[in-house]
């Protein structure tokens, strides 16, 4: 909940009027190079390179840069295109423009976090038939589960950082087939829609008291640190909740149709990427930033770790976890 | 020979009478009781301070302030050297200082919030008010804990010839205050004032409210109280109890209906804040040439914001009711025992002395959560940063006499600060000479060192109750500043003008800040983590033309500024210019006494625009980045730009009747909206209105009229 929802009304009541009117700064800047680069492990490494603009230009040219000349070093070595990242690499990224001048930013890929699944505790809701669309009857439920997955806090003598994320999964069966109204596709839907962050308190570390107070709380974050458990692991207590699956009634029977779920992925990210994350947070739900939108505070600019305040390189190292969900989904409707 | 204490009094406030002009009753009744007086009521050619002034009611009262409100600070922002924190707020700048650099003493004791309303409004009800001495370059031995500037407020005793009050009506505010004797040693006096703000936006919350769908919740209000009551033990001793209570209430939200399994769904944002005073004092005098005041006193600083939800539903034929309520307080306490002297061994020289304790109890960010659903109730409360600390201050200053030309002011303060098993502490010489050449002028030359353990964290240029006061604790050492000043004074030889001119350099040391990404350092680290320390110079000079007598009085001032910082972790450690880097000033006050019934006043404030930081070059993020606002800044030198020539003319006209008086006044009397920041907006263009990045001035208060009656009694 944004602060200025609050502040603006009393503001306007009682300050009895504020208004903003347009003008021209006349300033004079010097566009910079601008370098972004998500760094997976494993991964080849891409680099975007643009520049910066005035606020009150706008199209797409004027972000572009037609001679910048990018150098990837790992641990200090040139590479070239088959580079891989690891973990542990130090990855340095160099662009120069004989226009724009130089740019760099380097980057540490973090190490995997070791994790394992300790329990699924599915919830049902409800279920029906439903008929879908124009293709027939469908067997459809409701339902949420609990997920309790321990991470390992990867190195003991470094901040660690990590994000969660997940992505659905179903069995590739079924496919097109004919019906009174033409063909169409025959296959199980799982809908997995939201995932309860806020219940889970690692991932309101970051939210302050005031915030905390203001309501914007952590629903909108999903990354933490190991600094509350340093050396040690975290049991996550992920909800997942608002989910649904059905699957064609005259298929309810094979349970090839049931091998769905999801993939939780964790992913250890570079301190970089945290502070981009939390960034993110601060200019969406946060109310620091808000206040300096408003011309009320002083205003905060991008988080950045290049040299010329503009762009970011992060780096992560992705672990997926499958959820199968078919023993659950196949006993409630498939008997 | 000696003189007494009293007489001395008499025979200054004779001289100070024939040359400055009428003295209010008020004073004139309380000059034979026991009192604390002004060291500065002599004017500024014979005194031996720079920088320094003596407020006395009528010049508050004749200063045309917002809503008629006649304001201790805004008087004082018209002083050359000072410069208000933003448009018509109560906090203040001098001499390229912070806002949270000032100590307000109320009767000795500090006040930290001396804001009603993000400083519309100064806390001091100017009813209660006897005098207020402002020093912001020569600094007397009895005052430190802060670095730019002292006000001490002093309060007026009881009336002693009976009961004597008035009643104020103003648009926005009431005020009450009545004062006389209990009996024939003991008097009070009390003084009330109430905002009608909450009253006043009823009628428009209620048309709001049937428009929309959704309620909308809307107050605020502020109260404070002074009382005093004051009992002579006997010719030698005179006893007070002092209370100060301010509180400040702000409230908004939102109500809705039926939707869905909701029956009622009910929230409200509420802020509070204020200060407490509670003080017993006692005048001593243990023999004509030694005087003293002892203070044993309380005084609390609290502010407190609350989120609560209030939803009703029905669930299967159950009705549930579920509240949760969210605070976060933010309090700062301090036990006061002090003991002040004031010594005549000789008849040219005045020594002062005296020493104080104060334990400091600080919470700046108390958290607690209440969680009810039906009758079940969880709380939790985190209150991991509380800390106390002792502080012992004592001081010593001579003021001699040398000669009829030559006066001396020197003077030592030292103290003692220490929390979590840190001992810090400070030691500040004072130093202030006069050489008066003729009876009609003087030059002075000072040196203070000022030391600051306590400081006020802001993340906005309002003055919210979000902000915090929080002790100088870790690695960081406290605040000092080290201000020479030069000063040449000249009066007429019939009394009616005095010019002056004041020259100053300061050097700030260990000043604290948020750094660069402070945000990014989690809540659970202590707050130093966030903050960087650095240093700052401002250096000026200040001319003053004032008209002390006839029908016309008043004052030109200009000061010529700078102001600039630098800090280690801020602006990439580059130096840059101080947020009210002013370079020039010019405060005009004309005060007409057009007649015995009719007083008109002016004042015209202009000053080099505030400097703000505005970011202006966008990069663009990476791709699949997730954000509401697609704007992405880079970063920008801190306070790169200097807003537009702030002026403003106030008018004010007090016309006398039988039983009192009205008060007529327009701020802002040519609705210039002044510049308060600037921000990349956006604006509409075209017949499809659309949105197009524009840079936008924010501006904040137009004219504002009003009117309010004084009933005397």
């Amino acid at each position: 909940m944004a602060i200025l929802k609050y502040i603006t009304p009393i503001a306007a009541a009682l300050l009895l009027t504020a208004c903003y009117e347009d003008f021209d700064p006349n300033i004079d800047i010097k566009p910079v190079l601008c370098i972004n680069s998500i760094i997976t492990a494993g991964q080849p490494v891409t680099v975007d390179v643009s520049r910066t603009w005035l606020y009150t230009e706008s199209g797409d040219s004027v972000r572009l840069v037609h001679d910048a000349v990018v150098d990837v070093y790992a641990n200090g070595v040139l590479q070239d295109a088959k580079y891989r990242a690891k973990e542990g690499d130090t990855i340095r990224i160099h662009a120069v423009s004989n226009t724009y001048g130089e740019a760099e930013g380097q980057v540490v890929v973090p190490q995997k976090a070791p994790g394992e699944v300790l329990s699924v505790t599915p919830s049902l809701i409800g279920s029906k038939w439903e008929d879908v669309d124009r293709y027939g009857q469908y067997a459809a439920m409701d339902f949420s589960f609990d997920v309790r997955l321990k991470v390992y806090d990867p190195e003991n003598d470094t901040d660690n950082y990590f994000y969660v994320a997940w992505d659905n999964f179903k069995s590739n069966v079924g496919g097109s087939q004919s019906s009174d109204w033409g063909w169409g596709v025959v296959e199980p839907v799982i809908e997995v829609d939201f995932c309860d962050y806020s219940s889970e308190p690692i991932f309101n570390e970051h939210v302050n008291n005031f915030d905390h107070v203001m309501g914007n709380g952590g629903a909108y974050a999903n990354f933490f640190t190991d600094r509350q458990f340093a050396g040690k692991d975290y049991v996550l207590r992920l909800l997942f909740e608002r989910c649904t699956y059905k699957t064609p009634i005259d298929r309810r029977f094979n349970p090839d149709y049931y091998n769905c779920g999801i993939n939780i992925i964790v992913e250890t990210i570079s301190r970089s990427n945290y502070n981009w994350k939390e960034y993110l947070w601060q200019r969406n739900a946060g109310s620091l930033e808000q206040l300096g939108q408003s011309g009320y505070s002083e205003p905060i600019p991008s988080y950045s770790n290049i040299s010329t305040g503009a762009g970011i390189i992060m780096a992560r190292t992705v672990t997926k976890y499958k959820i199968n969900l078919h023993d659950f989904l196949q006993s409630t409707i498939g008997r | 020979m000696s003189k007494s204490y009293s007489t001395l009094l008499l025979t200054l406030l004779a001289a100070t009478t024939s040359a400055w002009g009428e003295v209010p009753d008020s004073t004139a009744r309380e000059l034979n009781e026991l009192v604390v007086v002004s060291r500065l009521e002599a004017p500024a050619t014979k005194t031996v301070e720079i920088g320094a002034k003596k407020l006395t009611v009528t010049e508050i009262i004749n200063t045309p302030v917002m809503f008629g409100e006649a304001d201790v600070i805004k008087a004082l922002q018209l002083q050359p050297g000072v410069t208000e924190t933003a448009e018509g707020m109560a906090g203040m700048h001098v001499h390229g200082g912070g806002h949270d650099e000032n100590l307000y003493m109320l009767e000795n004791v500090p006040l930290y919030q001396v804001n009603h309303f993000a400083g519309l409004f100064s806390a001091f009800n100017t009813d209660a008010l006897r005098y207020i001495d402002f020093y912001k370059s020569s600094i007397p031995g009895k005052y430190d804990g802060r670095l730019s500037s002292f006000l001490d407020v002093r309060l007026k005793d009881g009336n002693t010839d009976g009961h004597h009050g008035s009643f104020k009506l103003g648009l926005t505010s009431g005020a009450f205050n009545i004062s006389g004797p209990i009996g024939q040693k003991t008097t009070y006096m009390a003084a009330v004032r109430r905002s009608w703000f909450d009253v006043l936006t009823i009628p428009a919350v209620a048309i709001l409210n049937s428009i929309n769908t959704e309620g909308t919740r809307l107050k605020y209000s502020f109260t404070d109280l002074n009382a005093k009551v004051t009992h002579r033990f006997s010719p030698k001793a005179k006893g007070f109890i002092n209370i100060y209570f301010g509180d400040d209430l702000l409230g908004t939200g939102y109500s809705s209906g039926r939707s869905g399994e909701i029956l009622s769904e009910v929230g409200k944002l509420d802020f509070h804040w204020g200060n407490i005073v509670t003080q017993a004092g006692l005048n001593y005098y243990f023999t004509p040439k030694l005087k003293s005041e002892f203070t044993a006193a309380y005084t609390r600083f609290f502010s407190d914001m609350s989120y609560t939800t209030e939803v009703k539903r029905e669930k299967q034929g159950q009705k549930i009711d579920e509240s949760q309520r969210k605070q976060i307080d933010n309090i700062i306490g301090d036990w006061i025992l002090r003991g002040d002297f004031e010594w005549s061994p000789y008849e040219n020289s005045q020594v002062r002395f005296g020493a104080n304790y104060t334990y400091h109890r600080f919470m700046p960010s108390l958290f607690s959560q209440e969680l009810k659903i039906n009758n079940a109730v969880s709380y939790e409360r985190d209150s991991l940063w509380s800390y106390g600390a002792n502080e012992v201050n004592a001081y010593i200053e001579d003021d001699w006499t040398i000669s009829e030309y030559f006066r001396l002011n020197a003077g030592l303060h030292g103290s003692i600060f220490h929390i979590q098993d840190k001992t810090k502490h400070g030691l500040s010489p004072r130093l202030s000479m006069s050489f008066r050449p003729t009876d009609h002028s003087a030059i002075k030359a000072a040196y203070a060192h000022t030391v600051q353990y306590v400081h006020q964290l802001t993340q906005t240029y309002l003055a919210l109750p979000t902000d915090q006061w929080i002790p100088v604790i870790g690695d960081f050492k406290p605040q000092t500043a080290d201000k020479i000043s030069l000063g040449g004074y000249w009066q007429t030889s019939d009394n009616g003008y005095i010019f002056s001119t004041e020259a100053y350099y300061k050097k700030l040391d260990n000043l604290i800040e948020y750094r660069d990404e402070f945000y990014l350092f989690p809540p659970t680290d202590l707050w130093v983590n966030r903050l960087t320390s650095g240093k700052g110079t401002s250096k000026g000079i200040d001319f003053k033309v004032e008209k002390v007598l006839g029908k016309i009085t008043g004052h030109i001032g200009y000061s010529l500024a700078w102001a600039d910082r630098v800090f280690k972790d801020k602006n990439g450690g580059n130096p840059f210019p101080a947020r009210f880097d002013n370079r020039h000033t010019i405060n005009i006050l004309v005060n007409w006494t057009v007649n015995k019934k009719v007083q008109l006043n002016a004042a015209w404030i202009g000053h080099s625009g505030n400097h703000v930081t505005l970011l202006s070059q966008m990069w663009q993020p990476p791709a699949n980045t997730s954000s509401f606002n697609p704007n992405f800044f880079d970063k920008a030198p801190v306070n790169n730009y200097q807003l537009p020539f702030y002026h403003r003319l106030d008018l004010s006209c007090t016309v006398k009747t039988a039983k009192g008086f009205w008060n007529f006044s327009i701020f802002n009397a040519y609705n210039h909206m002044n510049v308060i920041s600037v921000i990349p907006g956006e604006t509409e263009v075209g017949p499809h209105r659309d949105k197009v990045p524009t840079f936008q001035k924010l501006k904040l208060l137009p004219i504002i009229p009003s009117v309010s009656y004084t009933w005397q009694f």
